[in-house]
């Protein structure tokens, strides 16, 4: 069982209490409660009104707290996952290019060859540390507006230049990165974004020309199906 | 103390909670974000304020 999987578990028990609790509240007023008769519960016997009050507290605090934290939970390591990606339709000409065994764009050459094998997208598209993570969640929390209330245009395009600290934060210690030339001469400006990895390899994804609804290969690519079919 | 505006809430909101807990669909998490918190918020809010008029009422203070 994946954490994602006992997550989930643990907000539907969470979920089935509050409803539980919530319908016990809202079962009566509160003039009627001293009228009614102490409720056993096992050895204890507890009074009406503090049943009440103590389901109020768990319906309406405590319980939406908790399902809040594992459905939060699951909003931002669901997130991580490409699948998640996936889901929004936009996307999934970059996910099936992904997965094309004879794709020759960058994102296809780092999942085919193991260099990035799991959480694709987000290995790349997240900055590093906490300040990255949170940008990328805020930059997730703006598509999320965009894409269900339909206010975008295929196909999308990048608000922002790619930040060019996930590619180097691999590749500049590598002695096959130190090699060439233009590298060495270049890195500074690669650090600040001035100078593309783009410019020389790539692309990353399909085109924009691609991905444009109509295009020869935008059908296939929304299908999912690779060059080879 | 009435509290079936809340509960209504709280129910609202613990489906959608639901369905975004096990289905991974854009819509589903936009609406646990959009609606579904907002109104935990509410209940929670109109819970509190329920509570404090009724201990402002009885002056216990």
């Amino acid at each position: 069982m994946t954490s994602l999987q006992v997550n989930a578990l643990l907000g539907t028990v969470c979920l089935v209490a509050l409803v539980i609790a919530a319908l016990l509240a809202a079962r009566r007023r509160e003039t009627e409660w001293k009228s009614l008769p102490p409720v056993r519960i096992g050895g204890a016997s507890l009074s009406a009104a503090a049943l009440y009050k103590i389901s109020a507290v768990l319906a309406f605090v405590l319980l939406p707290t908790a399902a809040m934290g594992t459905a939060t939970f699951k909003l931002l390591e669901g997130t991580h996952e490409t699948p998640a990606c996936a889901s929004c339709h936009v996307m999934q000409p970059m996910v099936t290019d992904l997965h094309d065994p004879t794709s020759p764009t960058l994102a296809a050459l780092h999942a085919r060859n193991g260099w990035i094998s799991k959480r694709e997208c987000y290995t790349c598209h997240t900055g590093y540390g906490f300040a990255g993570g949170m940008a990328a969640k805020l930059s997730g929390y703006r598509h999320l507006v965009r894409y269900t209330t339909g206010t975008y245009e295929e196909p999308i395009r990048a608000r922002t230049g790619f930040d060019q600290s996930s590619c180097l934060a691999c590749h500049a210690r590598t002695a096959a990165f130190a090699a060439v030339n233009s590298h060495v001469i270049c890195i500074s400006r690669m650090v600040t974004n001035e100078v593309r990895c783009t410019s020389c390899h790539g692309p990353a994804h399909p085109s924009r020309e691609d991905r444009t609804p109509g295009s020869p290969v935008y059908d296939r690519l929304m299908a999912g199906v690779g060059r080879d079919g | 103390m009435n509290l079936k505006l809340e509960a209504l809430l709280a129910l609202v909101a613990s489906v959608i909670t639901l369905i975004h807990l096990w289905i991974d669909d854009p819509y589903a998490m936009g609406a646990y974000v959009f609606v579904a918190q907002p109104l935990y918020l509410v209940a929670g809010v109109f819970y509190v304020t329920h509570v404090a008029r009724r201990i402002r009422v009885r002056d216990v203070s």
